[in-house]
């Protein structure tokens, strides 16, 4: 199977404090990959570092064997990473349907755009019916056509949080990077997220990675799955080779239990 | 479903309010006098003052202070252009006029269109160090470009005759410079707005990194406002200078600046039409605010003018607004046909109600 | 250039510095604890000096009852502010906050020119305000030096082991340097916030009226500008020495106090542009060091 990602021994450094340690690992196209690991383990920072919000201080990152590490946040995105964010980061005071629309802003590669938009030429108009179009279209496949016109902010959590995917998904991505879509969910929205995760990746062709604390959702959808401690990868395997992994419940539940 | 207007109804009605306005000028233009012709002439260039500090401050949500800045590179320019040779002769006595300004003239358009193009390219050179900066760190920062601005034109006798300033300025403003100014202004910016880079705009101010997650250059977006807000600012400074016909570094001063907050937060922080109403409120309510310098008279004890308590009036009325209306008049929504509509159905229906 | 000048012109810079350190430390401490600019600040820094004035001149005061009464008055005039105009907004977007201290600024200004007339008011002996002996020159190795500047030296740095001991050594003290750091935190603590609030404007206030009285002995006069250079230039040698720091804006107040005169002395041909020192300083510190020279790196969570 074809490698979409490579993480090749990436480190991050905080001052004195290392929240990445030379972290090794592959993502394959179409695959459903877990990252977990204890609070503060470098997860969200490697998702930072892999999305550009942080350049590494040592090691790349390849992505179909290019290599992206040192390029922008919304370089990466238009290379097709896109992500959502632990603590939602909608654009809280703008609509719905404006959220979604936001990332579909990346079609407009070149500065002419800009003068085309603001003389509102017949293509700017062509391109704005279809960047509405394709919006309305992704809000439908989430199933949140009916409040499009409302304020991102008046929605409920876990639509919010679906909606944070939607606009993930608006920027045309090859791969997906969800941190903690389940955070805050009750069991039957995480029931119906993990069906709607699953569902994406079939239609939108992605592969996708995923942090999340919620073990259900791991380990029912997660084909592979990385365990991270204190900023290195300490386990890989299967939900099954997680499970029974005496490193891993060491990481979670420390010395005594083991004892 | 709830009930709107057609689009091409919408269109009529704005072409129609375009007509309206332009013949209700065109009749002061002919009928009004002196004083009310200024203050309309001012009414349009504090638009363009306000509608592009909204632009930076209010869709970007970038905080500048140094619009004064802008503007007076704006005045400065274009009246260094339009000026007869012979008033320059006349005016620089201390230093003379540095070439090649000292052999130009040149009619009022281009010098204008130069003024715009001089203070966006100085926006261009400022925001690349400035935007690095974040929230109250840009905030003083452009304060302080600003406030060079002035100092500078305080300073270079040769180019801007220091703090004598520049006098018997041509009047060339009028009310068609000055609205037609003002109408490309609300144009260009509002399309902008509308458009996708508007959107872009404000996804950058609510929340910056989530915009560069959706694959927004961030940097080179809040740059490209900055800089066209910078235009318009310089634009509104030319015709400012045109219609005051006198200018020196006082009239660059921070509190220009802040005039232009008022009209911007007076209307809503991030709505272009309510930079335009704030604009117009301010404008008018300060010739309003005039009895207030002026001598009054209690029975029969007279009362000497008191200079300055406009001012004092003003900055209470700002505290007042952000203290218990921050919203301003449109907060950041826009006054559509839409909006309109739907505020008459409903009071209809609520007047209907009433009547039953 | 001589020794002897050199020496005047450093003893000058000391002096200078030392007032923007005093107003600086205001703006610093509101920040650190508010995250506001206090743009009023150097306003409230001419108001010290205008109740130093009137105090004498309208009260018949002896001149240190007055300047003593001033303190008090500007400190509570500081803390005022901070409660009609300050503390509605605490919660509220950062950027209203900031857009009322620039109305408060406004007012303030305006306020004076109605109350107290635009023209500048002059502040020196003839008028009682302090006593002739301060114009007295010193003579230093051939350098004669006026007492004052020797006096505002004293006062500063006795007005900073002050306020350094008020912070770190008395239990308020400690409450602001808590608050600084956590707001919610200190006050499960049962930490009175608003009330460790109105004693940081009531300091921050209070030094700055010290200043405003040093400045008006130095250039005689007083006007309802008079504070607004000087508020600005203590304001980024807050920001040039790290904003929130104490150390910093004593720092900052110094390098911008010595930078100024001393560019003045050596490139004579400059000093019109002496204001446009600061900012360009300021733009230097802040591309280097967004955060200035002691201020601690802050980076926003993804």
């Amino acid at each position: 199977m074809n490698e979409v990602l490579r993480i090749d021994s990436v480190t991050k450094r905080f001052g004195g404090l290392v929240a990445v340690d030379r972290f090794d690992g592959y993502v394959k196209q179409g695959e459903l990959l877990g990252l977990i690991g204890p609070n503060g383990a470098g997860k969200t920072t490697l998702f930072n570092v892999i999305t550009g919000m942080y350049a590494p201080d040592e090691g790349r990152i390849f992505f179909f064997g290019k290599d992206i590490s040192g390029f922008k946040p919304h370089e990466i995105t238009r290379f097709g990473i896109a992500r959502t964010f632990q603590n939602i980061r909608l654009f809280s005071d703008m609509s719905v349907l404006e959220n979604v629309m936001v990332s579909q802003h990346l079609k407009l590669r070149n500065w002419l755009w800009f003068f085309k938009c603001i003389a509102k030429t017949p293509d700017s108009i062509r391109m704005e019916r279809h960047m509405r179009e394709e919006a309305l279209k992704l809000l439908k496949r989430v199933g949140l056509e009916n409040f499009a016109n409302e304020k991102a902010s008046s929605l409920p959590y876990g639509l919010q949080r679906k909606l944070e995917i939607a606009r993930a998904l608006s920027t045309n991505p090859r791969m997906l990077l969800l941190d903690e879509p389940a955070a805050g969910m009750n069991p039957q929205e995480t029931f119906e997220l993990m069906g709607f995760i699953k569902q994406i990746r079939e239609d939108f062709k992605l592969t996708i990675m995923i942090i999340e604390h919620d073990m259900k959702v791991i380990m029912g959808i997660c084909e592979r799955i990385y365990v991270m401690d204190y900023g290195k990868l300490i386990a890989e395997g299967n939900p099954e080779q997680i499970q029974s992994n005496p490193l891993v419940i060491k990481a979670y539940l420390g010395e005594e239990v083991l004892l | 479903m709830e009930k709107s207007l057609s689009n091409s109804l919408k269109f009529i009605l704005t072409l129609a309010l375009i007509v309206v306005i332009g013949f209700l000028l065109f009749l002061a233009n002919k009928r009004a006098s002196e004083y009310v012709i200024l203050i309309l002439n001012l009414m349009a260039i504090n638009m363009i003052f306000a509608v592009s500090l909204t632009l930076i401050n209010g869709i970007t949500g970038i905080f500048s202070l140094g619009h004064a800045g802008f503007i007076a590179i704006g005045a400065y320019v274009s009246t260094l252009l339009t000026l007869p040779v012979a008033q320059k002769e006349m005016t620089f006595l201390i230093k003379p006029l540095i070439y090649p300004f000292n052999q130009i003239q040149m009619p009022f358009l281009p010098a204008t269109l130069i003024a715009g193009l001089v203070a966006a390219g100085f926006g261009y050179v400022v925001a690349a160090p400035s935007l690095r900066l974040i929230g109250d760190y840009l905030a003083i920062a452009t304060l302080g470009l600003g406030e060079t601005i002035r100092i500078i034109a305080n300073n270079a006798w040769s180019i801007t005759n220091g703090a004598l300033g520049l006098k018997a300025i041509p009047p060339y403003t009028n009310i068609y410079w000055s609205w037609g100014w003002a109408f490309v202004t609300v144009l260009v910016i509002a399309s902008l707005v509308k458009s996708s880079y508007g959107r872009a705009l404000k996804a950058i101010r609510e929340d910056p990194i989530a915009a560069k997650a959706m694959g927004i250059n961030v940097f080179s977006h809040q740059v490209v406002s900055f800089v066209l807000g910078s235009f318009f600012a310089g634009v509104g400074g030319a015709l400012w200078a045109h219609l005051i016909t006198t200018i020196d570094p006082k009239s660059f001063a921070f509190s220009k600046t802040f005039e232009i907050l008022i009209m911007a937060v007076l209307g809503g922080l991030g709505s272009i039409s309510g930079a335009i109403i704030g604009a117009s409120i301010y404008t008018v309510g300060l010739e309003f605010l005039r009895v207030l310098e002026s001598p009054f008279k209690i029975w029969f004890i007279n009362f000497p003018g008191i200079p300055g308590m406009r001012m004092v009036v003003l900055s209470i009325m700002l505290i007042v607004l952000m203290l218990f209306w921050q919203r301003g008049i449109m907060g950041r929504d826009e006054l559509t046909w839409d909006l309109i509509y739907k505020l008459f159905t409903k009071s209809a229906r609520r007047r209907g109600v009433v009547d039953e | 250039m001589s020794l002897a000048g050199f020496f005047q012109h450093l003893v000058n810079a000391l002096s200078l510095g030392g007032i923007y350190a005093l107003i600086a430390i205001g703006y610093t401490m509101v920040y650190g604890i508010l995250r506001l600019i206090n743009f009023a600040h150097g306003d409230v820094f001419t108001y010290g000096i205008y109740f130093a004035f009137y105090a004498v001149v309208l009260f018949l005061m002896p001149w240190w009852v007055a300047f003593v009464f001033s303190i008090f008055a500007t400190a509570f005039l500081g803390a005022f502010i901070e409660r009609i105009a300050y503390r509605p907004l605490r919660n509220a977007p950062r950027i209203s906050a900031l857009i009322t201290a620039i109305g408060v600024s406004f007012f303030l200004e305006n306020f004076a020119i109605v109350a107290f007339g635009g023209r500048a008011k002059s502040f020196n002996p003839q008028t009682g305000i302090y006593p002739t002996s301060f114009l007295n020159m010193i003579n230093i190795g051939g350098v004669r030096i006026p007492v004052l500047t020797f006096i505002t030296i004293g006062i500063v740095i006795a007005a900073l082991v002050l306020l350094i001991w008020i912070v770190y050594r008395t239990k308020i003290g400690m409450a602001m340097r808590a608050i600084s750091k956590d707001i919610p935190t200190t006050k499960l603590m049962g930490v009175n916030a608003d009330r460790v609030v109105s004693f940081t404007f009531m300091l921050g206030s209070g030094l700055a009226a010290i200043g405003g009285i040093l400045w008006a002995m130095k250039y005689p006069q007083v006007y309802p500008y008079t504070g607004m250079i000087p508020g600005l230039k203590a304001f980024i040698a807050a920001v040039v020495g790290g904003i929130g720091s104490i150390q910093g804006a004593m720092v900052g107040g110094f390098i911008l106090g010595i930078s100024e005169i001393m560019i003045v002395a050596f490139v004579p041909s400059l000093a019109g542009y002496r204001d446009a020192f600061a900012y360009a300083i300021l733009l230097f510190v802040l591309l280097v060091k967004p955060t200035g020279i002691l201020g601690v790196e802050v980076s926003e969570k993804v």
